[in-house]
């Protein structure tokens, strides 16, 4: 009935490749570092790639992965649905719309900015969410309307687009396709101790979480605090898809796909081994996939972001579709 | 075993029941649930059963009037307070859930000793380390009853827990539930499917619940004539 690796073989795995990749990133480009001249490392054009350009890429691949995958994971427990995520219920839509109006309107409001308004955007729309989901029956009704809100939002980020100023525009473009090498060092690390910090916040919820997928009603008669499990997950979601769509973009699929990788690779379920393993897994899956975006093209010149983690996740979400239960 | 404490005393006051002011399910009514033993709540479809059970709870609260626990109100008691007031199970078996009986089980942090008489009382021994979702609907429903007696409140109220059952996990279910309301629990058990109850002496007391609120039934008549009450 169970199968894949113990947890304690995937949490090695799961670590080694993530310490593998973010020295093969630093490591690797097209401009090749002197690594035994301690001198240039400190001063030179070598410190420059290394801290400007390849750490703040790594550490904003680590933060956006296990960030867009713990809100991933909190959008299926809360909503009893496997297929919930930032993009699907138009979270990432909404970041959007914030990120539209401060660089569309030509607004020069700086990374901070950007930042709270997809950070507000993003809030917004969960809160709408929670609002109108108390009325909807099925599971299907809820990713319906997630859908609808991301067309409704993206044609009101077109037709901002339509008035907007060319450079403004292209910038707009540009950010849409996706990319964890736009961040400064500060910011991604920034980025980086929110995850840490969401990471101790819900850790802390685990029984809670556990006993809401046995249905909100059994969970609050159990002594779960609906109120306070659901500011949880609106505060968490909404922050972390709010900064990393403000930093990286849009970011498809890691939402939705990494909480069903875990459990395709494990067969744990509850909480207390969800959470971790579902951020080092959104963490170690957000650096492979920058490989698809680095190599092609050396450095910043490749394949954009969202077209790679759409090949690699729209198989997945099919995949998910397939089984017979989520949890089989 | 049981370090719940006996029953405390449940007061209804006025209580108009349902989901939307325009549209009460009841009139209002006043009553009182004191007592270990089964407390069946008999009405028709659509009578507010389930409403009334929520209700009771804390999980919902009532459109009108208020109910008391221990005589302080309901509605000023905080989770972890209902929580240890009341247990809830509701009449299907979570779809959603990937845990192992296990774990469900442990998040009631019972002792080994007490986890194992419970699941042997409600027959859900051999089931421990499987997923709750490769269950069948009346395991599923075992394993929840083991989960709610875990909880070692009071009270424990059961929102219709055999509706979706076949009639042997219906009538297994119903014995396991007979058998525990000699352990000192007391149970508020909703349900429309009451034959095989009548006449029992494990039913402390017995109500129908309809559009005028709220009727006092006589334990010893037959199911038919409670009929006539819905």
């Amino acid at each position: 009935m169970d199968r894949g690796m113990t947890v304690q073989q995937l949490f090695i795995v799961l670590g080694l490749g993530i310490v593998v990749q973010v020295l093969l990133h630093l490591a690797w480009g097209p401009i090749s570092i002197d690594w035994l001249d301690a001198w240039s490392l400190i001063d030179s054009t070598d410190s420059l790639v290394l801290f400007h350009v390849r750490l703040p890429r790594v550490v904003t691949a680590m933060a956006a992965g296990s960030g867009l995958a713990l809100s991933g994971l909190l959008l299926q427990t809360w909503f009893h649905n496997p297929l919930a995520g930032p993009s699907v219920l138009g979270i990432s839509a909404g970041s959007s719309m914030g990120v539209a109006l401060v660089l569309l309107t030509g607004l020069a409001w700086g990374w901070w900015g950007i930042t709270s308004a997809a950070v507000l955007g993003g809030m917004l729309t969960l809160l709408l969410i929670l609002l109108v989901s108390r009325r909807f029956q099925g599971s299907a009704t809820l990713l319906i309307f997630g859908l609808m809100l991301s067309y409704v939002v993206g044609a009101l980020v077109t037709v901002l687009q339509a008035e907007a100023a060319q450079d403004a525009l292209q910038q707009f473009v540009f950010w849409g396709m996706g990319t964890f090498g736009q961040a400064p060092l500060k910011l991604s690390v920034v980025m980086l101790v929110m995850v840490l910090l969401a990471w101790k916040l819900v850790a802390s919820k685990s029984r809670d979480l556990d006993a809401w997928t046995l249905g909100s009603l059994t969970a609050q008669s159990m002594g779960v605090d609906e109120k306070r499990l659901k500011y949880t997950v609106i505060g968490v979601t909404g922050v972390l898809a709010g900064i990393i769509t403000a930093v990286c973009g849009p970011v498809a699929f890691l939402g939705l796909a990494i909480p069903h990788l875990v459990r395709l690779m494990c067969s744990e379920r509850s909480h207390r081994l969800m959470i971790p393993l579902t951020i080092l897994t959104g963490a170690f899956m957000a650096l492979l996939a920058d490989w698809g975006v680095r190599a092609p093209g050396l450095d910043g010149g490749g394949w954009p972001l969202n077209a790679v983690l759409s090949l690699l996740g729209g198989p997945m979400v099919v995949w998910v579709l397939f089984r017979k239960t989520w949890n089989a | 075993m049981r370090n719940s404490g006996a029953p405390f005393v449940i007061e209804m006051e006025s209580l108009v029941l349902g989901y939307s002011q325009a549209s009460p399910l009841n009139e209002p009514f006043s009553a009182r649930l004191e007592g270990a033993g089964i407390h069946l709540i008999v009405g028709r479809n659509g009578a507010g059963k389930s409403t009334l059970i929520r209700t009771l709870a804390g999980l919902q609260a009532p459109l009108k009037g208020s109910i008391k626990w221990k005589g302080q109100l309901l509605s000023k008691a905080s989770a972890k307070e209902r929580g240890e007031g009341m247990a809830f199970m509701a009449s299907t078996p979570p779809r959603t859930s990937g845990l192992r009986v296990a774990e469900v089980l442990d998040l009631m942090s019972p002792t080994i000793a007490l986890r194992d008489q419970t699941l042997r009382q409600v027959g859900a021994t051999p089931w421990l380390d499987r997923r709750l979702s490769s269950l069948s609907d009346g395991q599923a429903q075992r394993v929840m009853l083991a989960r709610a007696l875990l909880q070692q409140t009071p009270w424990i109220v059961l929102d219709e827990p055999t509706a979706f059952l076949d009639a042997p996990s219906r009538t297994a279910l119903r014995q396991t539930l007979l058998e525990l309301s000699q352990t000192g629990v007391g149970m508020i058990l909703a349900s429309h499917d009451f034959h095989g109850l009548q006449g029992r002496d494990e039913l402390t007391s017995i109500h129908a619940l309809n559009a005028s609120g709220w009727n006092a039934l006589d334990r010893l008549h037959q199911a038919t004539d409670w009929e006539s009450q819905l």
